[in-house]
């Protein structure tokens, strides 16, 4: 009995391994969601964006102390330069042809491209699941912790979902 | 000279009625008359007329935000959707904001938008605490048209803030509206001494 248990979980858990910080909050939910089909600089736009993205203030304290500020200047750069590019990421960009300087400059330009979106989707995300419990984030000047925004809040869930009705006749 | 009508004529011409007025209570429905509008809450976002790809990236964009902003219930329905392959397609791409900026407006009417509770929140769909003020003629009376809370963060919780701001500046902290001069004056009243409104009367 407790070995297929075992054996569940730890298929899920391999299952998972392939995701982008899959063990970071939030993070299976959102980084699964990445198009599967996109060049190795669109994948790598796509999670730097998602993680700019949850790590923004949009997120909180909470999230910010998980995901950080990703893009990558280099990248980013109107004259990138190559050969650093290319050996900061060996493993994230390994199937980009590096001789073939149209593949190159498509690659980074699906990085810069799908940047901001993944950025949005994921700060949306993040902001939305924090409605979504009635919570707020912290803004600029305001206190980083509340004692309203308690773990308990995670059972709130629903609570903006005006189909049910908070209030009123309903 | 004429024939008393039969109870069974009666009784078509009853049901004719009733068909008539059936129907005209149906056309009204707004499901039906609004059957043009990309979305509508607890169905499928409709999709504009354009081209196929256009079509594409509206639908990509708006099922993309209808997952981040909405509650569980649309998040059981739509995720993040993007064709890589399409992401040179300068068509594809415009869709795909079109649908995100529409359906975002939607979404988060009735997610976080009216709560006032009770079947206003459905005639009201845009709500009022999504657009931060409240549009209703008695608000606008007593507190003017800028008296919501848009800039909540900003000190004096209005639209008037927003310009608030660019006239007085933060503080060493960061909270706007309370520093230093930027401006002489509020931008948004600036024009006069008559309470002129960006310069017009």
């Amino acid at each position: 009995m407790y070995k297929k248990i075992f054996l569940i979980f730890f298929s899920c858990f391999l299952a998972s391994c392939s995701t982008a910080n899959w063990y970071k909050p939030y993070g299976y939910l959102l980084f699964s969601q990445m198009p599967k089909n996109g060049s190795p600089g669109f994948k790598l736009g796509w999670i730097h964006g998602c993680e700019s993205g949850l790590g923004s203030q949009f997120g909180g304290a909470f999230f910010m102390s998980f995901y950080s500020w990703k893009r990558d200047p280099d990248i980013a750069s109107v004259d990138p330069n190559i050969p650093r590019i290319r050996a900061r990421y060996k493993k994230e960009l390994k199937d980009v042809n590096w001789d073939n300087p149209a593949e190159v400059k498509k690659n980074l330009s699906d990085y810069n491209t799908i940047f901001w979106g993944a950025h949005g989707f994921c700060h949306g995300s993040v902001l939305g699941v924090l409605y979504t419990a009635d919570m707020e984030p912290p803004l600029p000047g305001q206190d980083r912790f509340s004692m309203n925004h308690g773990i308990g809040n995670v059972f709130k869930l629903g609570a903006r979902d005006t189909r049910l009705g908070s209030s009123g006749m309903w | 000279m004429f024939k008393k009508p039969t109870d069974s004529v009666l009784k078509i011409l009853t049901n004719i009625l009733l068909i008539i007025l059936l129907s005209y209570s149906l056309s009204a429905c707004r499901w039906i008359t609004g059957a043009s509008t990309p979305f509508y809450s607890w169905t499928n976002f409709k999709i504009p007329e354009g081209t196929p790809v256009f079509q594409a990236g509206f639908k990509d964009g708006c099922s993309s935000i209808l997952y981040a902003r909405g509650n569980d219930f649309y998040r059981s329905r739509y995720s993040y959707r993007y064709d890589p392959t399409m992401i040179g397609n300068t068509e594809y791409r415009f869709g795909f904001q079109r649908g995100n900026s529409w359906c975002f407006q939607t979404i988060i009417s009735p997610v976080t938008g009216p709560r006032n509770g009770g079947l206003g929140k459905f005639l009201f769909v845009y709500g009022n605490d999504s657009w931060g003020f409240d549009a209703s003629p008695g608000s606008i009376n007593t507190t003017g048209l800028f008296g919501g809370n848009v800039a909540n963060p900003i000190s004096t919780d209005s639209i008037n803030g927003f310009f608030d701001v660019l006239q007085k500046g933060t503080d060493a902290g960061g909270v706007g509206g309370v520093g230093y001069t930027t401006f002489g004056a509020n931008p948004l009243w600036s024009g006069g001494s008559s309470g002129q409104f960006l310069g017009w009367y």
